[in-house]
């Protein structure tokens, strides 16, 4: 029985170990073919505009509703102490800092990081990636770097527009349902408002599309068992995720801090 | 030329190829023939360099792949095209695009000739223009192959490796594969390997042929001596299969 259970666990821990030294060969090997410049830039372009076009409706919408759901929870608590404009710093400093980057990523990794395992785990299981191999084309060139390239520059203008229509919904909220002023509200948006924020924000959202396409594209490579394994590998992509980019976040909101306090 | 020395290939704690030996002379066709599960396409991979082999060594024209460097290999392996037994087509992309494709990423030549060149190939597998548009999900299996085909052949390797060219097509689709690499040994002076479970695509297009049986070649020779080999196993297998049209 003891037996079992450590064959059992030492599998597992060698899995574990397999799959972090797959992603970081993966992302070195992105690196590298990206340094390269061994990517075609039209590629990309299709990319981003599937990646960042296709997503600025569902984003907005998110982040319309998280703007209006943070500013009325903090409104009713902070007109205890009649500081009701205290929720127009909250929306604007929450957006930038945490909400926008955190949403727009949650976001993507089910519209996109799950779509990039879905995708690369098809071609895998149907020989589509050897293909590449035999025609002497670079799957990491072909596959992961268009992929990297657009969403980290689709991430990070997402979470401008996810800041924005936040904002913009808190607004809505204090000001229409409220009933705050609205020049003091944006006042007091404004003096809220820091470029430092927006950049550390800016910052995060690139970190979160390194490992949105990391994980979704490993996930991808090593899919086997058909179909019901693009679909096993497709979750695990979109959970493996998830987790990633939380925990991610604590440890650069801590370094933040020790950078820029 | 491909030699081959003493392959070793196993997965999981299974062995698959246990000691091959087989040497393939340029310009001739040389099918792999052995029931499903015996290893005929790990060693196709083997040969096209998609795996490696646990130990032995594989020889392209008197070059070890085992010996040269990363640069070297990637000179060497450019002689050599694959035919995968599903097509293997990129079902993002059209028929056209899918066989210029490998010159546009290899920009071997200039986009503005892309379309020619889709159309030659075209013309050469037999496949009509009015489907150059189409995604591989619309087309039938030996369409798909003979795109497979002219994929591969749009990057003129001189060593082809079939994977089941005949697999899961009727008997004219089948034909029409195997008149396909018939003509290109006979055009183009390119080797073949072809790997196979269908007896007919010997009749039609081996000039050698080799057996595998449970990982290992167990005859090698023309296809008139495997009918006379009389081994078991051979007989057998010879025995219940008849040619078909192909």
């Amino acid at each position: 029985m003891i037996w079992y259970w450590l064959k059992k666990l030492d599998k597992k821990i060698l899995a574990f170990f397999s799959q972090t030294g797959g992603i970081v060969i993966l992302f070195w090997e992105t690196l590298v073919q990206t340094m390269r410049l061994a990517f075609k830039g039209f590629r990309v372009l299709v990319k981003i505009n599937e990646i960042g076009l296709g997503s600025v409706p569902i984003v907005m919408l998110i982040a319309l509703f998280v703007g209006m759901v943070l500013a009325l929870q903090t409104f009713n608590e902070l007109a205890r102490f009649g500081a009701q404009l205290l929720v127009a710093k909250i929306v604007c400093v929450s957006m930038l800092r945490e909400l926008g980057p955190i949403f727009t990523a949650v976001i993507l990794v089910g519209r996109i990081g799950a779509r990039f395992t879905a995708e690369i785990g098809s071609m895998q299981v149907t020989e589509q990636i050897r293909a590449l191999q035999a025609l002497h084309i670079n799957p990491v060139s072909y596959l992961v770097v268009p992929r990297a390239l657009a969403l980290g520059l689709a991430l990070p203008a997402l979470v401008l527009v996810a800041d924005f229509t936040g904002i913009l919904g808190g607004f809505g909220v204090a000001v229409f349902q409220q009933h705050v002023n609205a020049s003091a509200y944006l006042a007091s948006t404004i003096s809220a408002f820091e470029i430092k924020d927006l950049v550390c924000g800016l910052l995060k959202a690139e970190v979160f599309a390194l490992i949105i396409v990391i994980i979704g594209c490993f996930k991808g490579f090593i899919t086997h068992g058909g179909t019901e394994g693009v679909g096993k590998y497709t979750t695990s992509a979109v959970v493996v995720s998830i987790s990633l980019i939380l925990i991610s976040d604590f440890f650069l909101t801590k370094l933040i801090f020790v950078f820029f306090s | 030329m491909i030699t081959v020395r003493g392959i070793h290939k196993t997965y999981e704690n299974q062995p698959v190829l246990t000691g091959i030996d087989l040497q393939v002379q340029s310009g001739e066709t040389f099918v792999i023939l052995g029931e499903s599960g015996a290893g005929k396409s790990v060693l196709l991979r083997q040969l096209g360099g998609l795996e490696e082999p646990d130990s032995g060594s594989i020889l392209i024209d008197n070059e070890d792949l085992a010996q040269l460097s990363e640069r070297e290999l990637r000179r060497v392996r450019k002689k050599i095209g694959f035919v995968f037994q599903e097509s293997a087509l990129f079902d993002f992309l059209t028929v056209s695009e899918n066989i210029v494709m490998p010159l546009y990423e290899h920009n071997m030549i200039p986009m503005r000739e892309f379309a020619a060149k889709a159309r030659q190939m075209m013309q050469w597998v037999h496949l009509d223009e009015e489907h150059k548009n189409k995604l591989p999900g619309k087309l039938s299996g030996g369409m798909k192959k003979r795109v497979a085909l002219a994929r591969t052949l749009s990057l003129s390797p001189q060593i082809i490796l079939y994977d089941e060219p005949t697999a899961g097509l009727d008997p004219i689709g089948a034909e029409s594969i195997c008149r396909l690499i018939k003509r290109l040994q006979k055009e183009e002076q390119n080797t073949s390997v072809v790997v196979t479970h269908d007896l007919s695509v010997v009749d039609r297009v081996a000039d050698q042929v080799a057996f595998l049986y449970q990982g290992r070649i167990i005859f090698t020779g023309t296809p008139q001596s495997l009918r006379q080999s009389g081994r078991n196993i051979i007989s057998q297998f010879v025995g219940t299969r008849k040619p078909n049209t192909c």
